[in-house]
C-alpha cells in the first residue's frame, strides 16, 4: 500500500512559493514522474515527500498516514539522490548494508539481502570496493539497491541519471523501469528530460513555477496537452493564435487570418479566442498535404537535417505565420529547398484548441 | 534539511560550545585591555584604580616606535616578495605536469612542519658562517620562507578553481604573458591575493623565533622588542602596547571584511 | 636549443620547440622559490648539522669532527627529562586543543544564522592577527597570582589562597592551546565544509539517528581534517618558544629553551645537537601523522 497523497501543499522560501497549492494522488505501484524545467518545484515536492523539507501548508499522506511531523528516518520512503550520495569511506557492501544495520537486522540476514541486491544489478563481485573505484553507472546502481534493499513503500528518485551520458542513461532508464515492474513498488521520479519521463512513467505530472500544469499518462500529456506550457514543453509544437467562429462540444471552427480550419477541443473553456497547437510531425508537406482536409500554400524558409528527420520552417502564403514541420528522413524522398513553394496541410485531429485563459505560453 | 532532524538539547549544547569557545578566545584580550588601565605596576585583578600612566609610559618608549616602523616596513616587503614568488610557484605547480612536482611542493611546504626556532637557529649559524649576519635582507628572506607555504596554498586554491580557457582565450587574442596575468588571471583570484597578502603581512609582523638571533642589537623588530622587554619588566606597559596592537588588528579586520563582504565565497575559495 | 619541427601526421605530437619553451618557463617560475629555499632552508640546515659535529671548549668551537656534543647531550639524564617534558606538553596540548576545536568547528559549520556564523568565525580566527607575544602575555596577566583567575576562584569560594598557575606547565599548556586553537579549528572546519551535504540526508533517509550519522558518517569524513589539525598543533607545540618562555618563566625547561640558551652562550655544537633533536622529533611526528592519515583513508 504505497500510495502518496498531496492535498493543497505549499512550501515557501523566504516569501516566494517554491511549491504553490499543489495536489496529487499517486496510486500504489505506479511509476510516477514529476517533469518540468529547473525551478518548477519538482525536487522540492520530492524532498517534502521524503521528509527533507517541511510542508508549510496542506496535507501530505503516505500509505494513508499523515507524515507532516515524521522525520525522514521514520518514513516508509527511501531516496536515490541526484549525485548518489554513496558513503565514500565505506565499501559497496557497507553502503548497501547501512540501512539494514540501522534497522537492527541480524548480520546473516543482512549478508543475504545485500548479496541478492548486488547480484540483481550485477555488482556482486565489487562488494569490497569503495565507491571511488566505480563508474557512474555502477554507482547509480549501488545507490538504487541501497535504497531498495530496505523495501520501502515508496522509492523517490531525484534526477538520478543526469550525470550519465546518453547511451548509458537510456540503458538505465529501461533497467529502472524493469526493476520497478519486478518489485512492484511506487516509484516517484523527478526529471527535466521529457523523453525520459515519457519512456518510463505510468503517470506524468508536468510542473511549472511551483504549480501542477497537468497530470496524465504519457500519451495523454502528449496528445492532449491542457495548457500551452505543456504543449510547448513536451515535443515540438507550433502555436497559432486563433478566433473562434463556431463552438462545438468536441470541435471548434477557428480562423487565423485567411486560414479557416477545424480543431479538436483540448480544454473545456468557452472563449472567443485562443491558441491552436499543432505538433511538428503532424503537418504534412508536399503531395500528401494536398489531400489533407485543410491545406495551404507556403514557402520554405529553411531546412535542418537532424539525422532521423528533417525540419522545415515554412511561411504560409498571405500571412505572417511561420510553422515548423518535421518529416522523417527518407533518403529516397524529395527534399524541399529553401524558397520552394509547397503545400502544407493537416487534419482536424492534428490541431488542438486551447481557450483564451491558457494563452500565456511560458517559455 | 529543516526542522525534523534537530533536537533542542543538541542545539543548546552546540550553542554553549560556541559561546564558551568564543569567551575562551577573547578572554585574555579583554583582561589585557582592562589591565592596561590599571594604576599599579603589578598584575592584579581587579585593578585598584584607573590610570593612563602605562599609555604615557608606552609613548615614552621610543625604541618601540622604531621597532614598529621596522616591523611594518619588513612586513610590507615580505608581503610583496611572497606574493610574487608564491604566485609564480603556484602557477607552475597548478598549470604544468612535471616530474618533480611532488618534490617541489614538499620543499615549498616544508617550513610548516619545521619548528620556527629550528629555522631561526640554523639561519643564524649559516649567516654568521658566510658573514652575512646583520643584513636586513636576511630578515626579508627568512620571513618570506616562513610565510610562503600559506601564500602558496591560498593562491593554488585560487588557480585550482580557475577557468583556464580564459587564459587561452586571452593568448589567442594576442595578449602576452604579463598582460594576460594582470588583466585576466589576477582579477579572478583577487580575493586569494588579498587573503594571502594579509596572511603574509601578519606572519612576518609576528615572527619572533626566526628573528631573535638575526637582528642587530638596538635594531629589533617590534615582537622581538616586546619579548625582550617582557624578560625584564612585567608591568602593564605591555598591556597598553597590546591594546594598541589589538586595535590595529581590529582595523585590519574591518577593512578585510569590508572587502570580503562583496564576495561571500571566501570560505569556498579557501576550502576547495 | 630548438629543433626544427618534425613532420607528423595531423600535428598531434607537440613540437620539440614548444616543449622546451614550456620547460624554460617552468624553470623561470620555480627558480625564485628554489633559490630562496636553498638560501634560507637547505643550506642553513646543512651548516647547523655540521656544527653539531663539532666540540665546544673554552668558549671556542673546534674545527675538527667530533661526536662530543652528541655524547654529552645523550649522557646527561637531565636532557631526557627535557625531551620528555616537551613531548608530554605537546601531546597534552594537542589532545585538549582537538577536544575544544572539534565542537567549535561543528558549531561554526551548523550555525544557521549567517551573521552569527560570521561573528564566531571572526572571533576564532582573528587572534591570529594579534601577535603571539601579546596573546601569551595576556594569559600571564590572567593567570598571575593576583590575576583574574585566582581572584574569581577565591571570590566564588572554590579555593582559599591563590594557586600558582603562572610559570607552571599548566600555564604553558593553556597559553599554547589558546595560540594554536585557530590552526586546529581551520582544517577541521574545512573538512566539514568539504563533506557532501547529501551524505547527511542519505544517512537519515536510510534510518540513522543523529548519533549513528555522526559516528558512521560525519566523524569519519572529518577525520582527515582532525589529523591535519593535530599534526600542525603537535609541531607547533614542540617548537614553541615564545609562549613557553613567557608563561613558563625559567622554571619550565623545554627543548626550544635549551637551544636558545646554548646559542646565547655561543655553544653552537650543543645548540645544534638540541636543534637536531627537535627537528628529528618534528620529522618523526610528521611521518607518524602521515601514516595515520593514510590509515584513515582506508
Amino acid at each position: 500500500m504505497g500510495d502518496v497523497e498531496l492535498i493543497n501543499v505549499t512550501k515557501m522560501y523566504n516569501s516566494v512559493a517554491a511549491v504553490a497549492d499543489i495536489s496529487m494522488s499517486i496510486p500504489a505501484g505506479c511509476f510516477f514522474s514529476m517533469l518540468g524545467p529547473s525551478g518548477c518545484g519538482k525536487s522540492t515536492t520530492l524532498r517534502m515527500i521524503g521528509g527533507f523539507e517541511t510542508v508549510d501548508r496542506g496535507t501530505l499522506r503516505i500509505a494513508g498516514q499523515d507524515v507532516a511531523n515524521v522525520p525522514p528516518n521514520r518514513r516508509p520512503t527511501n531516496m536515490v539522490f541526484q549525485r548518489w550520495a554513496l558513503f565514500p569511506h565505506m565499501t559497496i557492501y557497507d553502503n548497501v548494508a547501512f540501512g539494514l544495520q540501522m534497522e537492527g537486522v541480524a548480520k546473516p540476514e543482512i549478508r543475504r539481502r545485500v548479496g541478492e541486491a548486488l547480484e540483481m544489478v550485477g555488482l556482486g563481485k565489487r562488494a569490497s570496493d569503495k565507491p571511488g573505484k566505480l563508474s557512474g553507472g555502477q554507482m547509480q546502481r549501488v545507490a538504487l539497491v541501497r535504497a531498495l534493499v530496505k523495501r520501502p513503500k515508496v522509492l523517490l528518485l531525484d534526477e538520478p541519471l543526469g550525470a550519465l551520458d546518453l547511451k548509458l542513461r537510456v540503458q538505465l532508464q529501461r533497467e529502472l523501469k524493469a526493476i520497478q515492474r519486478q518489485v512492484g513498488l511506487t516509484f516517484i521520479y523527478v526529471t527535466h528530460d521529457q523523453s525520459e519521463a515519457l519512456l518510463m512513467s505510468d503517470q506524468v505530472a508536468v510542473m511549472s513555477e511551483g504549480r501542477v500544469e497537468q497530470i496524465g499518462s504519457p500519451k495523454e500529456i502528449y496528445d492532449r496537452p491542457q495548457s500551452p506550457f505543456v504543449a510547448d514543453f513536451i515535443g515540438g509544437t507550433n502555436f497559432l493564435d486563433v478566433e473562434v467562429e463556431k463552438e462545438g462540444k468536441e470541435t471548434v471552427l477557428v480562423r487565423s487570418g485567411p486560414l479557416r480550419f477545424e480543431a479538436e477541443r483540448l480544454g473545456s473553456e468557452q472563449a472567443s479566442s485562443g491558441v491552436v497547437c499543432i505538433r511538428f510531425e503532424r503537418i504534412r508537406i508536399g503531395e500528401q498535404a494536398a489531400q489533407m482536409p485543410f491545406h495551404w500554400e507556403a514557402t520554405v524558409l529553411g531546412q535542418d537535417f537532424v539525422g532521423s528527420s528533417i525540419q522545415y520552417q515554412v511561411k504560409l502564403a498571405q500571412t505572417d505565420t511561420n510553422l515548423t514541420i518535421q518529416v522523417p528522413y527518407d533518403a529516397t524522398a524529395a527534399v524541399f529547398q529553401v524558397g520552394a513553394n509547397v503545400t502544407v496541410g493537416w487534419t482536424r485531429s492534428s490541431a488542438g484548441y486551447l481557450g483564451a485563459k491558457s494563452r500565456i505560453v511560458a517559455r | 534539511m529543516s526542522a525534523p532532524d534537530t533536537s533542542a538539547t543538541r542545539t543548546y549544547a552546540l550553542g554553549a560550545c560556541g559561546l564558551l569557545g568564543a569567551i575562551f578566545v577573547l578572554f585574555p584580550l579583554i583582561i589585557t585591555f582592562v589591565n592596561s588601565f590599571s594604576s599599579v605596576a603589578f598584575n592584579i585583578f581587579p585593578p585598584p584604580g584607573f590610570s593612563l600612566r602605562w599609555y604615557e609610559n608606552l609613548a615614552a618608549q621610543t625604541n618601540f616606535y622604531a621597532a614598529a616602523g621596522r616591523s611594518l616596513y619588513l612586513a610590507a616587503l615580505v608581503t610583496v616578495v611572497t606574493l610574487a614568488i608564491g604566485t609564480m610557484a603556484a602557477y607552475a605547480v597548478t598549470r604544468y605536469k612535471f616530474r618533480g612536482r611532488g618534490l617541489i611542493t614538499g620543499l615549498i611546504m616544508a617550513p610548516v612542519v619545521i619548528p620556527n626556532l629550528a629555522i631561526g637557529v640554523a639561519v643564524f649559524m649559516f649567516f654568521v658562517h658566510i658573514q652575512m649576519i646583520g643584513s636586513y635582507s636576511n630578515l626579508v628572506f627568512v620571513h618570506s620562507l616562513v610565510a610562503l607555504p600559506f601564500v602558496f596554498v591560498i593562491i593554488s586554491v585560487g588557480f585550482a578553481n580557475f577557468d583556464w580557457s580564459l587564459e587561452e582565450a586571452a593568448r589567442d587574442l594576442g595578449a602576452g604573458p604579463f598582460r594576460t596575468f594582470f588583466k585576466v588571471l589576477m582579477p579572478q583570484i583577487k580575493i586569494n591575493f588579498i587573503v594571502a597578502g594579509v596572511y603574509a603581512f601578519t606572519t612576518s609582523f609576528d615572527q619572533v623565533e626566526t628573528t631573535l638571533f638575526l637582528v642587530r642589537p638596538g635594531e629589533n623588530t617590534l615582537p622581538v622588542e616586546m619579548f625582550l622587554y617582557l624578560q625584564s619588566w612585567q608591568d602593564p606597559t605591555m598591556s597598553a602596547l597590546a591594546v594598541v596592537l589589538i586595535l590595529f588588528a581590529a582595523v585590519l579586520l574591518v577593512g578585510l571584511s569590508a572587502v570580503i563582504q562583496k564576495r561571500s565565497q571566501v570560505m569556498n575559495i579557501l576550502t576547495r | 636549443m630548438t629543433h626544427p619541427a618534425e613532420p607528423s601526421p595531423g600535428d598531434a605530437v607537440p613540437r620539440k620547440g614548444d616543449r622546451t619553451r614550456a620547460r624554460i618557463n617552468l624553470l623561470i617560475l620555480l627558480l625564485p622559490i628554489i633559490l630562496l629555499s636553498m638560501y634560507t632552508l637547505v643550506l642553513p640546515m646543512i651548516i647547523f648539522t655540521a656544527y653539531s659535529f663539532r666540540s665546544f671548549a673554552g668558549a671556542r668551537i673546534s674545527d675538527t669532527f667530533s661526536l662530543d656534543a652528541y655524547r654529552d647531550f645523550f649522557s646527561d639524564s637531565y636532557n631526557y627529562s627535557v625531551i620528555g617534558s616537551s613531548l608530554q606538553i605537546a601531546v597534552v596540548v594537542t589532545l585538549i586543543t582537538l577536544v575544544i576545536a572539534y565542537p567549535l568547528a561543528y558549531c561554526l559549520w551548523r550555525l544557521r544564522r549567517p551573521s552569527l556564523q560570521r561573528w564566531l568565525a571572526l572571533i576564532i580566527f582573528s587572534p591570529v592577527l594579534v601577535s603571539v607575544v601579546v596573546r601569551s602575555y595576556g594569559w600571564s596577566v590572567v593567570l598571575a597570582d593576583q590575576g583574574v583567575l585566582n581572584t574569581s576562584l577565591i571570590g566564588v569560594g572554590l579555593i582559599d589562597s591563590p594557586i600558582k598557575v603562572l610559570f607552571t606547565s599548566t600555564a604553558v599548556v593553556i597559553g599554547m592551546i589558546h595560540v594554536f586553537l585557530p590552526f586546529v579549528v581551520f582544517p577541521i572546519y574545512t573538512s566539514m565544509l568539504r563533506m557532501d551535504p547529501a551524505l547527511r540526508e542519505a544517512a537519515y533517509d536510510l534510518g540513522a539517528g543523529w548519533t549513528m550519522y555522526f559516528v558512521r558518517v560525519a566523524f569519519p569524513r572529518t577525520l582527515p581534517g582532525v589529523l591535519a589539525g593535530a599534526q600542525v598543533c603537535f609541531a607547533l607545540a614542540l617548537g614553541s618558544f615564545v609562549t613557553a618562555s613567557l608563561l613558563g618563566g625559567g622554571r619550565i625547561q623545554l627543548l626550544p629553551m635549551e637551544v636558545y640558551q646554548a646559542t646565547a652562550e655561543i655553544n653552537w655544537p650543543t645548540a645544534s645537537v638540541v636543534n637536531m633533536v627537535l627537528l628529528v622529533l618534528a620529522f618523526v611526528s610528521m611521518l607518524a601523522f602521515n601514516r595515520l592519515s593514510r590509515m584513515a583513508e582506508d
